[in-house]
């Protein structure tokens, strides 16, 4: 479902160019959970911000669903993430001013959801994250877990195929990032959700059921694991 | 949209006293509109009042060469028959009164002190006190209005100061005649004339039509017939219909009609430029309280940029982004429109009902243009009201464009990176 052709990425930071993906060549298939790993600088945000569709690609191409997203338009982009694909930021990117519920709420409204289903979706993602009572809680009144929780939520109330998570648990301590990836794989278990996430640290990388190692732009390893 | 309203709403109270601080200063100039439009219409409406009521009357028949060299009043340009004019605009249902104006030294007879010149007119003063209002300007107590055949005046009251001249006081006139001689006039003191128009008090004096026209030997000649018609015509209009129905008179290409606009035109372009001027102040006004927003904005943008990048990145796009900042921006120009509006409606209801007594200001100032004196009240401008709320909300969400462009043009990756 998500096939990554022969991918480059070139940045220029001054007179320098850097290559931050050097021909990358990865298939990614529905219901994955899978970890994309690797030193810093490596290229991992790059290449999930590639698939995510945040950045556009310097050479080769991305398919999501058979469909190429290279040539993609800006606002084609947007909706191509808004119906397909779940972000999980690393610091959770909640909105402040909005409640639990209304945050994860936020991602069903862009798809113009009716109030009756968004209300019933939301409410039910929440309680399968472990949030029930405490939708009305604002970010600052809920702990880093409960937040990520919310991000997670957010990502997967409106049902995408990809669910994409840049280092999730580098802002929580070990066992609330182990609930977190805990909670990660009931989801991808029971929602058939894919999910693809960063990191560096080896006990991500231990949950994960496929290892993707990146080193200097390229892959050096790729096998599976459960 | 309706996330982006919730949002927006929410985003007000996010930094309150930010959002506080812009609207009080959007408040501030809409108040500031309003009060200043209002008490500017007021002064504007009082003022034509009084110079219709007290100096010009609604328009006037002058002899055409009188009128070129205005500036003179002399009164060998007179119209030597009045007779068939003042007739004609009667049966059209205008109130005349005939009148002779010329410029005089005047003095205090008997006393040590300067002669000024004053604008002397002679009034018939039956038919004057239908189109002036004198009769109600008369001080101090035991004044009387003018009689025909005597030689009497009435002054102006910063005139009569300046003569240091009081009731039953003697004033000499000195002028020239028809024919260009020197001839003076004793005259008694019968009223002080304290009116709202301060060119009366200050320069005018009134003797009776018949007393004047036998001094400056001038038969049934006048310099003008004053007309007089509801205040509610258009007095351009109205003198164009005077001058056609003068028309057909014999002798009439001699003579023309002058609404008080062209009567007197130094008021229409001293308030003309006063507005001009209060418009530069409200633009002024308006500068500031687009700053404040367009600065709030840009904070609240700085502020957000990584809120910004996450939203993006779940597919919002950046029209949808820039609605919430411009939304938002249009709350705190609601905020400070409401509380403009309503600062701005208490302050009228003052001066529309109360006022402000700007006497001891305008007495020394001279001529101001505005024809007003004592209790400056304003006129309610609902237009004003609506416009100045609509154009702040309006503007405010304007304003809100440029800063949140400025956080659209990073790319999402690059937002989501800010600390």
């Amino acid at each position: 479902m998500v096939k990554v052709n022969h991918v480059v990425k070139n940045y220029t930071i001054g007179k320098l160019e850097v290559h931050a993906l050097r021909g990358v060549d990865l298939e990614i298939k529905d219901g994955e959970f899978m970890s994309i790993a690797g030193p810093s600088g490596s290229g991992k945000t790059t290449l999930l911000n590639l698939i995510g569709c945040l950045d556009a690609c310097t050479g080769g191409d991305i398919l999501i669903d058979g469909e190429s997203i290279g040539g993609k338009k800006r606002d084609e982009r947007a909706l191509l993430r808004r119906r397909k694909i779940g972000f999980v930021f690393q610091s959770f990117n909640l909105i402040p001013v909005l409640t639990a519920y209304e945050n994860v709420a936020f991602a069903l409204s862009l798809l113009k959801t009716g109030p009756g289903e968004t209300r019933e979706r939301t409410m039910k993602i929440l309680e399968e994250v472990g949030l029930t009572g405490l939708e009305k809680r604002f970010p600052n009144e809920l702990s880093g877990g409960q937040q990520q929780r919310v991000a997670v939520a957010r990502a997967l109330v409106k049902k995408p195929t990809l669910v994409l998570a840049d280092e999730p648990t580098a802002n929580l301590d070990s066992d609330t990032g182990r609930e977190i990836l805990k909670l990660m794989e009931d989801l991808n278990r029971t929602h058939g959700t894919t999910f693809v996430f960063s990191t560096h640290d080896p006990m991500v990388m231990d949950f994960a059921h496929r290892l993707v190692l990146l080193h200097d732009g390229a892959i050096v390893s790729d096998k599976a694991k459960k | 949209m309706g996330f982006i309203i919730t949002l927006a709403f929410k985003n007000l109270f996010r930094y309150r006293r930010r959002t506080i601080i812009t609207a009080i200063a959007i408040a501030t100039g809409v108040s500031m509109y309003i009060f200043i439009d209002g008490w500017l219409q007021g002064a504007q409406a009082e003022s034509v009042r009084n110079l219709v009521k007290f100096e010009t009357g609604s328009a006037r028949v002058v002899n055409t060469t009188y009128w070129e060299q205005k500036d003179f009043l002399l009164p060998k340009y007179d119209i030597p028959d009045p007779a068939p004019a003042e007739a004609a605009l009667e049966k059209a249902g205008y109130t005349v009164a005939p009148r002779v104006t010329i410029f005089a030294e005047a003095s205090k007879t008997g006393g040590a002190g300067e002669a000024f010149t004053l604008q002397i007119a002679g009034i018939d003063p039956a038919r004057d006190g239908k189109i002036f209002d004198f009769a109600n300007a008369l001080t101090p107590k035991g004044a009387v209005y003018l009689t025909a055949g005597r030689s009497e005046i009435m002054l102006g009251s910063n005139a009569a100061d300046r003569l240091g001249v009081v009731l039953d006081d003697s004033v000499r006139l000195t002028t020239r005649t028809r024919d260009g001689v020197w001839t003076s006039l004793e005259t008694r003191v019968v009223a002080i004339l304290s009116t709202p128009d301060p060119i009366v008090n200050n320069i005018m004096g009134f003797v009776p039509l018949d007393v004047l026209q036998n001094a400056l030997q001038m038969g049934n000649g006048v310099t003008d017939i004053v007309i007089g018609f509801p205040e509610w015509l258009d007095p351009d209009k109205e003198t164009a219909a005077i001058n056609a129905l003068l028309a057909p008179l014999p002798g009439s290409s001699d003579y023309v009609a002058k609404s008080f606009n062209d009567l007197a035109p130094e008021f229409g372009q001293i308030a003309q430029s006063k507005s001009g001027g209060t418009k530069i102040i409200l633009f002024l006004i308006f500068i500031i309280a687009a700053i404040g927003i367009s600065n709030t904005v840009l904070m609240a943008v700085y502020e957000r940029v990584r809120e910004i990048g996450m939203m993006r990145a779940l597919g919002m796009k950046n029209g949808a982004v820039m609605w919430c900042f411009i939304v938002e921006a249009f709350g705190i120009g609601l905020v400070g429109a409401l509380f403009g509006v309503i600062l701005g409606v208490f302050a009228e209801l003052y001066m529309v009902n109360i006022g402000i007594d700007l006497t001891p200001m305008l007495e020394n100032m001279g001529n101001i243009g505005y024809r007003i004196l004592g209790v400056s009240k304003s006129l309610w401008n609902p237009d004003t009201i609506v416009t100045a709320a609509i154009v702040s909300i309006i503007f405010s969400g304007i304003m809100a464009i440029l800063p949140a462009r400025r956080a659209l043009k990073k790319e999402i990756t690059e937002c989501l990176r800010v600390k």
